[in-house]
């Protein structure tokens, strides 16, 4: 086991980097992106700030559609968007358009429902403070759901390292490619086990990571 | 100080649109402290958020010393609402901030020097005694400091008018008492005019000059406390003044009644 595995550390390294590449892009598109939407869609629903019943159908719509496809499938019918924006259709630069995709409407719900805990009468005080909505955004949502808008990261995190395991189907590499293709095609269980220990290793310390930090963050 | 003007609220509903506040008038002289009484959902806290725009009136004005609050948009009602302090029944602070950030938030968002804001907050934890916590966060204080912590941050922006939304309904009655003595040290000492809505007859009697009877979206009865006592004819009057034996409030039917509102 050891001496296959030995053999593969380059490949092994090379995938690690092409993980934290593709899971780096997702998720920075997830924040930029998905963190104004999941904001958006909460302050234009019902009995909101700004509620706007039609712009909060589009969006909420939108973000349901987005979430409804298999992964898998959204990886092929993007290919299209993905030669445009990435200007190849392989390699992990091309798989992580379809992840910041898929991440960009998964963020924002998670989002809208991290924002969603902070008590209405603590919104209302402020606004009765005579705060602007993007004061509203910044110092009292976005602060006062700090800790679990990092959750809700660490959440996206683990699910878009798992997702990025099916960058393969484009090339896109990753620890998770590996796995797949030396493990389970090539029957090498000693690499099946030692990527998924890896994965294992990286899962555990994510959400370590986040509990730490969120529970850094909350003083309620 | 505040006008209202025939304001009025109504809410959709199922069973067709209900008048939250009937087109009421009312006066609140400079100076004084207003109580508005009444059961729960009889309007009360509609008709306190209607003074700083919180809840939109559909119809009828608004005057905050002689500035009509009705007529302004965007920032310039923000800019109106930094002249009113409100406090509510829960406290509504921001927990994520510490007892000091939450009394500089309101001149934060005014624009205010983080320097100038920091020392302003100073002062005003100093004046509700609670300087010595103002590194603590709000989960550590008790209620009635919560609430103490609340006036601070209200006051921090040297507001005309303190709009308080049942302030005392959360705490038991010692530190009710003693946030209501609060109260008539802002009214008094820094000549800040007071609305205050309470189901209580005992807040009323404590602290009011004035008080609004509402029922059912409709002031029924405004009347000075002095006039009350020269003659207590109303049937306010004889709950207000009857002798303690006859309190009404103070059987314990009612204090189960007044458990169950808060």
């Amino acid at each position: 086991m050891l001496e296959g595995t030995i053999a593969l550390l380059p490949e092994i390294a090379v995938a690690l980097g092409e993980t934290f590449l593709m899971l780096g892009i997702a998720l920075t598109a997830a924040l930029i992106l998905g963190g104004p939407l999941g904001v958006l869609l909460f302050l234009t629903g019902p009995g909101q700030l700004l509620q706007r019943p039609k712009l909060f159908a589009v969006l909420n719509g939108f973000v349901n559609l987005v979430r409804s496809f298999p992964f898998v499938i959204l990886l092929v019918a993007l290919v299209p968007l993905t030669r445009v924006v990435a200007g190849t259709t392989i390699g992990p630069l091309a798989a992580s358009v379809p992840l910041s995709f898929a991440a960009i409407p998964y963020f924002a719900r998670l989002v809208e429902q991290a924002v969603r805990e902070v008590p209405s009468g603590v919104i209302e005080a402020a606004k009765a403070m005579g705060a602007s909505p993007l004061q509203l955004i910044w110092k009292v949502l976005v602060v006062e759901a700090r800790s679990g808008l990092v959750l809700a990261l660490t959440v996206l995190a683990v699910s878009f390292l798992s997702y990025s395991a099916m960058a393969g189907i484009v090339g896109g590499g990753g620890i998770g490619d590996l796995a797949i293709r030396f493990g389970y095609y090539r029957f090498q269980t000693d690499i099946m086990v030692v990527t998924v220990v890896i994965l294992v290793v990286i899962v555990q310390s994510i959400q370590a990571l986040g509990n730490t930090v969120a529970r850094r963050l909350d003083k309620r | 100080m505040i006008t209202l003007d025939q304001v009025h609220k109504t809410y959709p509903s199922d069973t067709g649109a209900i008048a939250a506040v009937a087109p009421t008038s009312l006066q609140v002289e400079r100076g004084e402290i207003f109580g508005i009484i009444g059961r729960s959902g009889a309007g009360k806290s509609t008709l306190l958020r209607l003074i700083n725009r919180l809840e939109q009136p559909d119809g009828g004005r608004v005057y905050v010393d002689r500035q009509e609050i009705t007529s302004l948009e965007g920032s310039q009602l923000r800019a109106a609402r930094r002249s009113m302090g409100m406090i509510f029944q829960h406290f509504n602070l921001l927990h994520n901030r510490s007892v000091l950030s939450n009394v500089a938030f309101p001149l934060e968002i005014a624009g205010v020097s983080t320097l100038e804001a920091r020392k302003r907050a100073e002062e005003c934890l100093e004046w509700v005694g609670l300087a010595d916590k103002a590194g603590a966060y709000p989960a550590q204080l008790s209620g009635g400091q919560k609430q103490r912590l609340a006036i601070a941050r209200a006051l921090a922006p040297s507001p005309k008018v303190l709009l308080c939304d049942e302030p005392t309904s959360a705490l038991d009655p010692h530190t009710a008492d003693s946030i209501l003595t609060t109260l008539q040290d802002v009214n008094r000492n820094l000549g800040v005019t007071v609305v205050i809505v309470t189901h209580s007859l005992d807040v009323v009697r404590r602290i009011c000059n004035s008080v609004a009877i509402m029922e059912q979206g409709r002031v029924v009865e405004h009347i000075r406390l002095a006039d009350l006592m020269a003659s207590p004819r109303s049937e306010l009057g004889r709950l207000l003044f009857a002798r303690p034996s006859a309190q009404p409030e103070r059987t314990p039917t009612s204090a189960l009644a007044r458990l169950a509102y808060a």
